[in-house]
């Protein structure tokens, strides 16, 4: 081991003599940490686009237009811009791509409201779009929940009041009865709680952060982040080994009397070590700067140690299967970036459609960006012993993947 | 003297293709054997083999009665391997690149500090061993090259094309470090496509063509299978008809704007020549006698100049 220790210095020193490509590697993370502050951050507008909405209400009865007016409200301009058209109009939007999604509210809604009867509203979403449909279905799906719910507590009280199977005019004599009604319900406890406000009680999953935004927000992003950095320190780096399988250097080092492994285990031993500093660093910076949280430091250095790993060895892999740096950088780039996609380093998983969410579970960079996330707290990943198997896994990854490619290193230099 | 490096009827095929076709040859201690022939006669993939890198299709390879394939960490300790690139790290100063080796070899820590002073002391790069090795010259790269390849004190030193590309000062040095290595008692083996570098360097010549040995024998005992004759090349333009030359002249080779003969006496037997070459139809623009040499010996096995 003391051989490896020797050789592991002086790869690491080379590392440390190309400071350019050392500086380059360690400001790409934090110039997307950059990015991200200046999207998410404090002093950034903080939102996401608005979500283009055309409605077609086709029922023009006061429930159809208490939905509409909701979507219209000064509460969800910030989010939603809603447009209420007629049919062929939101067609023709939809058609040139110009809304995320198109609501159509059929007749009869309100009839049916008032009458008991299961409702529904049509939603179309623009197939271009993937989150902001999402979001307005989603926002549509609160407002009909709400409005059910609300119809349970109100249709018992206002029977015999209201008929709406017949002529819906207002009346002066039907006003009256539901004015008497209206303070009979506020007088009832049960609808009064409803009422009030606090009928829908939001339990906030870490209380003891309740207003630290700006950490919620980089605990969003920042395992993704630093899984990217690690992702992009790998596959950078491992073109130096390529570049020694060329030039010659590996083949070299193979006649002497040394086992195989000794030389190429101390230069990807160099690799790991240098992508585990650097984003330890980037950890510290996301700590320091956005008050990112990892709860575990031990276990963070081992699940850096387990990415640096798993990703050197999969971009090792993907380089040894190519003939020069230039083809193995972009297919190692190519397929390491579209694993980090799928992994969540670019966009929480969340965001992906349900079938992209199941990836993540079986492939490297899912289980780094889970395991940051279990590190930061983030009890719907799993709990602090579910992180062992993603680092079971991702060693696991990278001994195959390193040993393969190693084999195959190997049989080139021998044919070259 | 022992032999220390033995080659016994090694075939080495890739796919259809014999790279190396049934070669044998021993080197003794102390000796320099110049492996020469043209470009992809099969010399690298003969030093490869020998260093382990390839594996035989058959035949067997001993260094210091050790195979390589069988005991590698022990043949591997015998041998020190300079390839024709200097596969150096550039980024690292010339006694760090050393003392890489010097772990890949395991050479023990205080061992590896004197060994790393001698070996620069050695190459004439003491005085500048804190340098990076991209500052150096192609020939300080090779001498480093051949530094790196001794940490261990290989008995075996494989010396593929070590010469080619370097300026005449770097040259002499190296020819001088080599010859001081084989009276040190290493076997060297000197893979070469340069007839001059075979000649100056080498006790023993084996001449290798398409895998094959054509040859072996000291550098005299080769110019003298050409017998006691010197070498006419005669350039111009020539007919269809051969010229009819005298008894005791060879054609070695002939093509529409050369002929080389092999004559006795040369410079009396020239006019001759020329006649008999004119009086075939063709025009001669130059004529030049040469002494016996390896060249002229490849040519007359081969058919074809080394340089082809």
């Amino acid at each position: 081991m003391r051989r490896v220790a020797v050789l592991l210095k002086l790869e690491l020193r080379r590392k440390l003599r190309d400071p350019v490509s050392m500086v380059v590697w360690m400001v790409i993370p934090f110039f997307m940490v950059g990015l991200m502050a200046a999207v998410f951050g404090p002093r950034g507008q903080g939102s996401l686009p608005k979500v283009t909405m055309v409605v077609v209400d086709h029922d023009q009865g006061l429930v159809s237009r208490l939905l509409t007016s909701a979507l219209t409200s000064q509460e969800l301009a910030a989010s939603l811009d809603v447009t209420i058209v007629d049919e062929q109009d939101a067609r023709r939007i939809m058609d040139g791509g110009k809304a995320s999604l198109m609501v159509v509210i059929p007749k009869g809604f309100s009839e049916g409201f008032f009458s008991n009867r299961p409702l529904k509203v049509r939603v179309f979403r623009n197939p271009q779009e993937s989150i902001l449909p999402k979001i307005g279905t989603d926002v549509i799906g609160f407002l009909t929940d709400a409005g059910s719910a609300l119809r349970s507590a109100l249709l018992p009280l206002t029977k015999g009041v209201i008929d709406f199977s017949g002529d819906t005019k207002p009346t002066l004599a039907r006003v009256k009865a539901l004015s008497a009604r209206i303070y009979t319900i506020l007088d009832n406890p049960a609808a009064g709680r409803l009422l009030r406000g606090d009928a829908l009680k939001v339990v906030d999953r870490h209380p003891e952060k309740k207003g630290v935004s700006r950490s919620e927000v980089i605990g969003w992003f920042a395992p993704g982040i630093v899984a990217m950095a690690l992702l992009f320190l790998s596959t950078g780096q491992t073109q130096e080994i390529q570049e020694d399988l060329i030039s010659g250097r590996l083949a070299r080092a193979w006649t002497f009397p040394s086992r195989p492994w000794i030389a190429l285990g101390a230069k990807t031993a160099a690799l790991v070590v240098t992508a585990s500093v650097s984003a330890a660093l980037l950890v510290l910076a996301l700590s320091g700067v956005f008050g990112w949280r990892v709860g575990h430091v031990l276990l963070l250095i081992v699940h850096i140690g387990a990415v640096a790993a798993a990703f050197s060895g999969l971009a090792l892999l993907l380089r040894s299967l190519t003939k020069n740096p230039e083809a193995g950088g972009a297919a190692a780039s190519g397929v390491m970036v579209g694993l980090g996609f799928l992994g969540g380093c670019f966009v929480p998983v969340i965001f992906l459609p349900p079938f992209l969410r199941s990836v993540a579970n079986v492939i490297p960079t899912g289980w780094a960006v889970q395991g940051f996330l279990i590190l930061e707290g983030a009890t719907w990943a799993g709990d602090l012993g579910s992180i062992w198997p993603r680092i079971v896994a991702l060693l696991l990854t990278a001994i195959v993947s390193l040993a393969a490619a190693g084999w195959l290193i190997r049989r080139k230099a021998m044919l070259g | 003297m022992g032999k220390l490096l033995a080659v016994d009827r090694l075939v080495k095929r890739y796919g259809s293709r014999t790279a190396v076709d049934g070669l044998s040859f021993e080197v003794a201690a102390g000796e320099i054997y110049g492996l020469l022939g043209p470009n992809g006669a099969g010399k690298t993939t003969t030093v490869k083999v020998i260093t382990g890198l390839l594996r035989p299709s058959s035949g067997t390879v001993l260094v210091a009665g050790l195979d390589p394939y069988v005991r590698p960490l022990e043949a591997k300790a015998h041998l020190g391997w300079v390839g024709q690139e200097t596969s150096l790290y550039e980024d690292l100063s010339a006694e760090e690149n050393v003392r890489f080796a010097c772990a890949l070899a395991r050479v023990p820590g205080a061992k590896a500090r004197e060994r790393t002073s001698f070996l620069l002391e050695m190459i004439g790069l003491a005085d500048r061993s804190h340098e990076r090795v991209s500052k150096f010259s192609g020939g300080m790269k090779r001498r480093l090259h051949l530094a790196v390849a001794l940490v261990h004190n290989p008995d075996v030193l494989l010396l593929d094309e070590p010469l080619v590309g370097i300026d005449p000062q770097a040259r002499a040095y190296l020819i001088g470090v080599i010859e001081r290595l084989a009276a040190e008692g290493h076997a060297v083996l000197l893979t070469t496509h340069d007839m001059d570098d075979a000649e100056r360097l080498s006790n023993r010549v084996g001449i290798l063509d398409q895998g094959k040995l054509l040859a072996e024998g000291t550098v005299s005992e080769l110019q003298a299978s050409l017998g006691e004759r010197d070498v006419v090349r005669v350039t111009g333009v020539f007919g269809d008809e051969p010229p009819r030359l005298d008894e005791g002249v060879e054609i070695l080779s002939r093509s529409g704007d050369e002929l080389v003969v092999a004559v006795s006496h040369g410079p009396e037997a020239l006019p001759r020549v020329l006649a008999a070459v004119e009086a075939a139809g063709a025009q001669v623009d130059r004529v030049v006698l040469e002494r016996p040499s390896l060249e002229m010996l490849f040519l007359k096995l081969t058919g074809r100049e080394l340089r082809d």
